[in-house]
């Protein structure tokens, strides 16, 4: 704030007015200049600088204990996932021994051969998803003797 | 250094320098800001002691987050808008009474050869305390920070004519309120 508007004599410095209003320039500089008469506390900048330190300490104290907890979560969350994969997603085909229970079955109530019902058997268990133009055509290849492929 | 002779970009300075260098950095931003902070949050709160409550949860809240202020796109409105907030919280939390016909609780200080304006000064405050604090807020940032309708719309979220048309309804109030002290004076 300039001191060039305030001549040190006091009654010159006052603001110039008349009976029709304040000039608000004078006005606009004398509250200026009020601006500088109130100052901020002495405990300000230190209750500042304090509180922002001891934040800063809490931080680095408690970062080992928030890394390790954040890659302890990860390592779970990677764990199981992969189990669920691997036990629930995958599909798990069938054993040499549920087939040929099921074959065994099969041949005892349908009164066909044991090789023709391993071959049902095996179309019957074949995975989802597979092209059935492919399992038609192998349809067609394997026939049981005697039989036509009307 | 021309480019750091204005306010704000000596704000926007610190605010970079706090940014690279963390918390160490805060006190030159406090001592370059917390006056200037503090009057604002004065105007708001109408008592020194919530207002420098409220500027020192905002310094806080910059030290801690030292990147927050350089992410700005104005720094120094920012601030000025944290404190704003800070303030209205505060004043919304306070339960208690007080006067805004003294001036106790405020901190002064004044050169030598400012002794005679003292007077004068303290009818000043008294008469901004007296404002509503939509007008004294608008006073302040016109006055004391130097700001355009513009900038004070965008630290108030008003628009450029509303806080025009507040600063003059504040501006002839002040001219009514200060016309009687200034008389008087003129008398001794």
């Amino acid at each position: 704030m300039s001191d060039a508007h305030f001549p040190r004599d006091r009654f010159e410095r006052l603001p110039a007015w008349d009976d029709d209003g304040f000039d608000h320039y004078d006005l606009e500089q004398w509250i200026k200049a009020a601006g500088s008469y109130v100052r901020a506390g002495d405990q300000l900048r230190p209750q500042v600088i304090d509180e922002v330190k001891q934040r800063a300490a809490r931080r680095s104290a408690w970062k080992p204990v928030v890394q390790f907890a954040s890659w302890g979560l990860s390592a779970a969350l990677i764990w199981s996932l992969s189990v669920y994969a691997i036990f629930l997603v995958v599909p798990r085909g069938l054993t040499a021994n549920d087939i040929f229970n099921r074959a065994e079955q099969r041949a005892e109530t349908s009164g066909i051969s044991l090789d023709w019902a391993l071959t049902e058997v095996f179309k019957e268990s074949r995975l989802p998803g597979k092209p059935q133009g492919v399992a038609n055509q192998r349809s067609l290849t394997i026939q049981p003797e005697g039989s036509t492929n009307d | 250094m021309n480019h750091l002779k204005t306010f704000p970009s000596r704000v926007r300075f610190c605010a970079a320098n706090l940014a690279e260098r963390g918390e160490d950095a805060i006190s030159g931003l406090i001592d370059l800001t917390s006056q200037r902070l503090v009057r604002f949050a004065c105007a708001i709160t109408r008592n020194q002691h919530d207002a420098e409550d409220a500027v020192q949860t905002v310094l806080i809240r910059i030290g801690s987050q030292p990147g927050l202020l350089d992410q700005a796109e104005n720094p120094w409105s920012y601030l000025l808008k944290m404190a704003r907030n800070e303030s209205l919280i505060i004043m919304r939390r306070r339960k208690r009474w007080f006067s805004i016909d003294n001036l106790c609780d405020l901190l002064t200080q004044r050169r030598i050869d400012e002794v005679q304006r003292e007077e004068v000064y303290r009818e000043i405050w008294l008469a901004l305390r007296r404002l509503p604090v939509i007008q004294s807020e608008v006073v302040v940032l016109k006055i004391w920070e130097e700001m355009t309708f513009a900038e004070i719309a965008d630290v108030l979220e008003v628009s450029p004519s509303t806080a025009a048309s507040r600063y003059r309804y504040a501006i002839g109030k002040l001219s009514v309120m200060l016309r009687d002290t200034v008389g008087d004076l003129d008398h001794v």
